[in-house]
């Protein structure tokens, strides 16, 4: 049998090194910070940490503004993701037949994706500020007068961040549909053109279907780091105003190097670790469910 | 007999050594300072040279914005580095925590035995954000103080004086404030935690505070605190500029520079911004006025937020104290005033030398304020991040415009949660 | 005319160009979505403080260079600039190192359980890593060296390269390996002489965004970078400072971080767009 070949002890010599050097870099951290979730430690070189048992995951539960933290990380996910998953399906549709200068536009459709995050955050920082930014002059030139106040409310803060996500990553999820697009063998398309298909329907029955597998791929890493966002609110909001946009990763970084709290914020860092773990099972098994179905 | 020879021999070559380093025995030796990015760095950093050559003391310094420079101290010192040899940190909102971390040296012993360097000299109330316990453990960099940012033309336009009392600024907000015409009445800090040291002078011109003079006991939610709350939402939410509630200093001095808006009280160590022709647009119409007093009297304070200071892990505290000593001194202290950081020495403020190219209401209204008793601006405690948080959103719920019901309400629960807060750190 | 004409045939070029001239339309409006926030960096980036703030000329007013040598003489940017390439580059090389024999194994194998382990690597919280980093670096002794931050860099780097790589050696066919192992070439020659060539495509792709996430983080250089290893995502916070918040050089200071990611954006990005569809594509 071929198959015996790859079925050898070699694999571990390939395996190995990266495996290695993962598990040095993440399981110290790791028994570090369940270690200290379990005791109470301002960072203090005089005090031990004080072993408090489960005291610190008890006042989690009773904690609002760790517990708002949550609903605003799922809430911001909610926001930005269908979005970005919706939006950049429906451009790629959009984009997918041949006019000039399409190259140019793929090529461009790049940048907000590889853009560093800290400058793309002090950008829109600038572009919303409601005096001088140019979101509300442009706004004021339609001529509406009640203008948002974007990252200053905390109605509209969050929302207002969920756009510059959705900005960022919308024209990826575009991408990769409009590759795949491209790459889809002609028959089915053929015989659906045949058998009377609107291009709609192509699109639903056929080349979605597809793609489904890099899609979903794609959202559930968009998903992981979308959960884990930081870099954006911490240069823009840094959780504020009024602890609108304060989600479970901002939340943390507060207790440890604001508060102090160090015990506390490592029961945080864990229960928001094993929320995104999950997560992700959930779409994992989701996502397996619908592929048998099919 | 011989090695009895070479034994003294080397005894004496020892000694004669030693003798040596002791006389310059802290040349050559290199510390690893971390300031935040600050004027006062700026204009110290390109000193170092100077001081380089005067001590054969090697300085490696790195400056960082606030906020990055904070988690940085706290990794490292968590991690017990023992290559940080100087560092600036915020007395008011540091010095207890740190202390009790054990990540302060205390620098009595090299302040008495350095008596060119007239520790005397400080305004009291400025070193005593770096005391704990009846120890040094900072010397203060600079001072500052809120005072009153207005514009002149649109004080002249209106006749008005820049006012003196909190029905004034009330009645001159209201009066000036002219959406219509991009004219904001008055601007202040509205986003929770940082407004805490601001909206401080509203509650101590009220007759408020944030604890008793005992700090053990929280008075978030006393009549005169309320009606601070009520005063500083209403005149924010009448007469203040929209995006209010997520403003910093950064913001309202952007706004005021922009001429947006009539008034605005911060802190004067921000004066530069607002009088640089490159970056404002009534660079020439800004006038300074010491901030209004209160029904119960002035509120506003002196403070000396940043102080440098010895981690106690350091190796070369010796070099570190000879490099803040440096730094420090009258005539560094003479030389950071006349770059726009109000000095903590009192000597500085007695030199005519002094204040020669800053404007002349700023000096006034600085000058104007040096008599508060107050020096400090926000809870005095170990968890001071925790604390301002629990205000802020008392403030915020004040601009917001609560009902008063809704806002002792949430008065009543934050002072609750304060009070809890100051239990734990004066046990 | 309509004598000469069939009206069937004039009527379609004219609603054609109109329907195309719809469709040009709503297309470069997306992309003016997409690039805008670009643009305005690099407009806002030569104006002066006050120039920023004058709301009746955006685009009107007179550029000034002042931010940009702002960002080179007082700021210093060249050193971070240098970090940030050397940072980025070498990080990169060492995760391929690791991570392509490790994705090859795992699609060769089908060690999918592998695949789930470095995966989780990525939903780690960033903030849990920077004490005790901190403490285990500052023991070597490589606390602000290149080591600490490539060895932290390599760490977001390596799923990216698993999840991109694992399809890319899945779609190679086993064919042709088979053929190698008959003429008797070994493993590891076959893996390095037979099968990375045949990756050219996803390789870069890997590589190229290893280096952007590289570039672009933030959170691990603010603890473990120091005065010699300052990347640039630190660097820039330098505008932000106690009394003064200088938004033409922190635009200035973004452009800067942006424009080399940008340029090797647009030289590679069909690589790029082949690597991001890798699943796709193989279909």
């Amino acid at each position: 049998m071929p198959h015996n070949r790859f079925k050898d002890s070699a694999k571990w010599a390939f395996v190995s090194p990266a495996l290695i050097y993962a598990l040095i870099m993440i399981l110290a951290p790791l028994a570090y910070t369940l270690f200290l979730s379990f005791h109470q430690w301002s960072m203090s070189g005089v005090d031990k940490p004080l072993f408090v048992n489960i005291k610190n995951y008890a006042d989690l539960c009773k904690d609002d503004r760790f517990l708002m933290a949550i609903l605003r990380t799922f809430l911001f996910s909610a926001m930005a993701l269908p979005f970005e998953l919706v939006l950049g399906i429906a451009i790629a549709m959009l984009l997918n037949r041949d006019f000039k200068g399409k190259n140019i536009i793929k090529s461009l459709f790049l940048l907000p994706m590889v853009a560093t995050p800290v400058s793309v955050g002090l950008v829109w920082m600038l572009m919303y500020e409601p005096t001088i930014g140019i979101a509300n002059t442009l706004l004021g030139l339609l001529g509406i007068t009640k203008l948002p106040i974007w990252l200053g409310s905390p109605n509209s803060a969050m929302f207002s961040l969920a756009i510059v996500d959705i900005w960022q990553w919308t024209p990826m999820i575009s991408l990769i549909v409009l590759a795949g697009l491209s790459a889809l063998p002609n028959e089915p398309l053929e015989s659906a053109k045949v058998d009377g298909a609107t291009k709609l329907q192509t699109t639903f029955k056929i080349v979605l279907p597809m793609l489904a597998p890099t899609i979903t791929a794609a959202a559930l890493l968009r998903l992981i780091d979308v959960l884990k966002i930081f870099d954006i609110i911490y240069a823009t909001t840094k959780g504020g105003p009024n602890f609108a946009t304060e989600t479970l990763n901002i939340y943390a970084f507060v207790q440890a190097f604001q508060y102090f709290s160090f015990g506390y914020a490592s029961a945080v860092l864990v229960v928001f670790f094993l929320i995104i773990l999950a997560v992700s099972v959930a779409f994992v098994l989701i996502r397996n469910k619908f592929r048998v179905e099919m | 007999m011989k090695k009895f020879g070479l034994m003294v021999l080397a005894l004496l070559m020892i000694a004669t050594l030693s003798v040596n380093a002791q006389s310059n025995k802290l040349a050559g030796t290199e510390i690893r300072v971390l300031a935040g990015s600050i004027p006062w760095t700026d204009y110290v950093k390109a000193k170092i040279p100077e001081f380089t050559q005067k001590t054969g003391i090697k300085v490696v310094l790195e400056v960082y914005p606030e906020e990055i420079l904070r988690n940085k101290i706290t990794v490292e010192l968590t991690a017990r580095n023992r290559d940080l040899d100087v560092y600036s940190m915020s007395p008011p909102q540091e010095t207890m925590l740190f202390v009790k971390n054990g990540w302060l040296a205390p620098i009595d012993e090299f302040v008495k035995a350095s008596p060119d360097y007239d520790i005397a000299d400080y305004i009291p109330s400025a070193l005593s954000g770096g005391e704990v316990g009846g120890k040094l453990y900072a010397i203060p960099l600079f001072t500052e103080r809120p005072v009153l940012y207005y514009r002149t033309d649109v004080f002249a336009k209106a006749g008005l004086k820049p006012p003196k009392t909190f029905d004034e600024l009330m009645a001159d907000a209201k009066l000036l404030n002219n959406p219509s015409a991009k004219m904001y009445g008055f601007v202040e800090r509205g986003a929770g935690n940082p407004a805490v040291t601001q909206f401080v002078t509203f509650l101590r011109g009220f007759g408020g505070d944030y604890q008793s003079r005992d700090y053990r006991t929280a008075t978030l939610n006393t009549p005169e605190a309320i009606k601070a709350y009520q005063y500083y939402g209403e005149i924010l939410r009448n007469y203040g500029p929209p995006g209010v509630l997520n403003m910093n200093w950064g913001e309202t001095s952007n706004l005021f520079a922009q001429g947006l808006v009539a008034m605005r009280i911060d802190n004067d160590s921000q004066f530069g911004q607002v009088v640089d022709k490159n970056k404002s647009l009534v660079w020439d119409k800004v006038g300074f006025a010491t901030v209004p007093a209160g029904p119960a009297g002035m509120g506003s304070c002196n403070v000396a937020p940043w102080a440098l200071c010895i981690p106690s892990y350091s190796a070369k505290k010796a070099a570190a104290w000879e490099f803040i000593s440096w730094a420090t001194s009258k005539e560094m202290s003479l030389g950071a005033m006349q770059a726009g950081q109000f000095g903590a020495r009192q000597s500085v403020w007695k030199n005519p030398q002094a204040t020669k190219g800053l404007p002349a209401d700023l000096v006034t209204a600085v000058q104007g304020n040096l008599g508060t008793k107050y020096s400090d601006e926000r809870p005095v405690m170990v968890q001071v991040g925790k604390a301002r948080d629990i205000i802020g959103t008392v403030i915020q719920a004040g601009i917001a415009g609560k009902t008063d019901a809704e806002l002792k309400a949430i008065a009543d629960k934050a002072n609750a949660e304060f009070q809890q807060l100051l239990d734990q750190d004066y046990k | 005319m309509k004598a000469h004409a069939s009206p069937s045939t004039l009527r379609k070029p004219a609603s054609m160009y109109m329907k195309s001239a719809g469709y040009y339309i709503v297309v470069y409006i997306i992309l003016l979505f997409v690039i805008f926030p670009f643009l305005w960096m690099v407009v806002s980036s030569f104006k002066t403080q006050a120039q920023m703030m004058d709301t009746q000329h955006f685009f009107n007013f007179s550029p000034t260079l002042r931010n940009y040598s702002d960002v080179f003489q007082r700021y210093n940017f060249t050193e971070p600039i240098v970090n940030s390439f050397a940072i980025a580059l070498i990080s990169t090389a060492l995760a391929l190192v690791l991570g392509l024999p490790a994705s090859y194994a795992i699609a060769r194998y089908r060690m999918t359980k592998l695949s789930i382990v470095l995966l989780i690597i990525r939903m780690i919280p960033a903030i849990t890593f920077l004490v005790p980093w901190y403490i285990i670096f500052s023991l070597l002794g490589i606390i602000d060296t290149y080591a600490s931050m490539i060895l932290a860099h390599m760490l977001v780097a390596l799923p990216f390269i698993v999840w991109i790589m694992v399809p890319y050696f899945e779609s190679i066919p086993k064919e042709i390996e088979e053929s190698a192992f008959v003429d008797g070439s070994g493993k590891f020659r076959t893996f390095l002489q037979i099968v990375l060539p045949l990756c050219g495509p996803g390789i870069i792709t890997a590589a190229i965004l290893s280096f952007v996430f590289s570039w672009n983080n933030f959170m691990f250089g603010i603890i473990l970078s120091g005065r010699k290893t300052k990347t640039l995502p630190i660097a820039i916070y330098g505008f932000l400072t106690y009394t003064d918040i200088n938004w033409g050089g922190l635009m200035a200071g973004s452009v800067i971080i942006t424009a080399p990611i940008i340029l090797i954006s647009l030289i590679l990005q069909r690589y790029i767009i082949k690597g991001l569809t890798a699943g796709a594509v193989k279909g």
